[in-house]
């Protein structure tokens, strides 16, 4: 079923399309939620406030503006923005990505050699420590951008910044990836 | 190698698809005779390409018990707290008016000193208040 056609039924009052939504995005919304703010009890709060406030404002959801995704990922980065200015959490690294790695859900390509792999792996290890230590507002337009392919004028609108914000934002956040995996060794 | 430095922003730019027509032909024209710059577009695009199988990531087992569980909260109708908070309002316009009546009272209690009978009228206006 289309998310459209759920979100009408929900608006209907039916739960078990809400319940579908959840089902749907829950990783997504999840992990946003970590990478913004790198704990996990938080991660977890924050992504389950952005599906109660999703119910709330479902209303105000308008789909000629983009897509459901689109706009759950979006209130979920502004929450995270906001859990990171209230508790001030930006610069404690509460978890090691390591923690992650099991919980992905990710393709192989078995057509590659396992050095192959092996390297691949490395550069997305190093991708997710290096994500970790760029400024809130570079990790969060690099996640919308790549992570959920929001338009800059998009993120621009989500996060109440200039075009031309966004526009540095991201090619700080992607030039120091380059410049620390080059570093590394791994690009 | 200078000029790469100074144009990367606007390479950049050119990548995202949001440059100006005559930005564009400057960048172009650049990347016609710069092996530098078209290899950190590539490496650019797999990064961005990275970022994108970073998610998503498996939410916890109890996700959605947890969830339930704050949904019941928001969705229960707060009885208790209406009729509270119902009681306190018709409290708070009740003590209102009578301070309001007392006020308007003593202010014109003093203005009619030598007028009883405006005396007399106030006093049942101000029991007519106090009973409302
Ligand atoms: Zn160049």
């Amino acid at each position: 079923m289309e998310d459209n056609e759920l979100i009408r039924r929900c608006l209907q009052g039916d739960k078990a399309a809400f319940d579908e939504l959840v089902h749907r995005y829950r990783d997504r919304v999840y992990g946003i939620a970590l990478y913004m703010l790198r704990d996990i009890e938080l991660a977890e709060d924050i992504a389950q406030e952005a599906f109660l406030r999703v119910f709330q404002k479902l209303g105000l959801f308008d789909q000629r503006k983009g897509a459901f995704s689109k706009w759950v990922a979006t209130l979920t980065v502004r929450l995270c923005l906001n859990a990171l200015k209230k508790k001030n959490r930006d610069g404690q690294l509460l978890i090691n990505t390591s923690e992650l790695d099991g919980n992905e859900t990710q393709q192989q390509d078995f057509s590659e050699t396992p050095e192959e792999v092996w390297w691949l792996n490395e550069r997305r290890r190093i991708i997710k420590d290096l994500l970790e230590i760029l400024p809130p507002m570079q990790r969060a337009t690099l996640l919308l951008r790549y992570g959920e392919d929001l338009s800059i004028q998009e993120i621009a609108e989500a996060l109440k910044v200039p075009v031309g914000t966004v526009k540095a934002w991201l090619f700080r956040g992607r030039e120091t990836l380059r410049r620390k995996l080059k570093e590394a060794g791994v690009m | 190698m200078n000029e790469c430095h100074k144009l990367l922003p606007l390479i950049h730019d050119w990548v995202e698809g949001c440059i100006s027509f005559e930005e564009a032909l400057i960048v172009q024209e650049h990347l016609r005779k710069c092996a530098l710059c078209n290899s950190i577009i590539l490496e650019w695009l797999e990064i961005g390409d990275e970022i994108a199988k970073l998610l998503p990531i498996n939410a916890p087992q109890k996700f959605g018990e947890t969830l339930s569980l704050k949904f019941g909260e928001i969705s229960r109708i707060p009885v208790f707290e209406l009729i509270f908070g119902w009681f306190l309002a018709v409290c708070a316009a009740v003590c209102f008016k009578k301070i309001l009546a007392s006020f308007a009272l003593l202010f014109l209690h003093s203005l009619s000193n030598s007028f009883s009978w405006i005396e007399l009228t106030l006093n049942y206006i101000y029991l007519i208040f106090n009973f409302l």
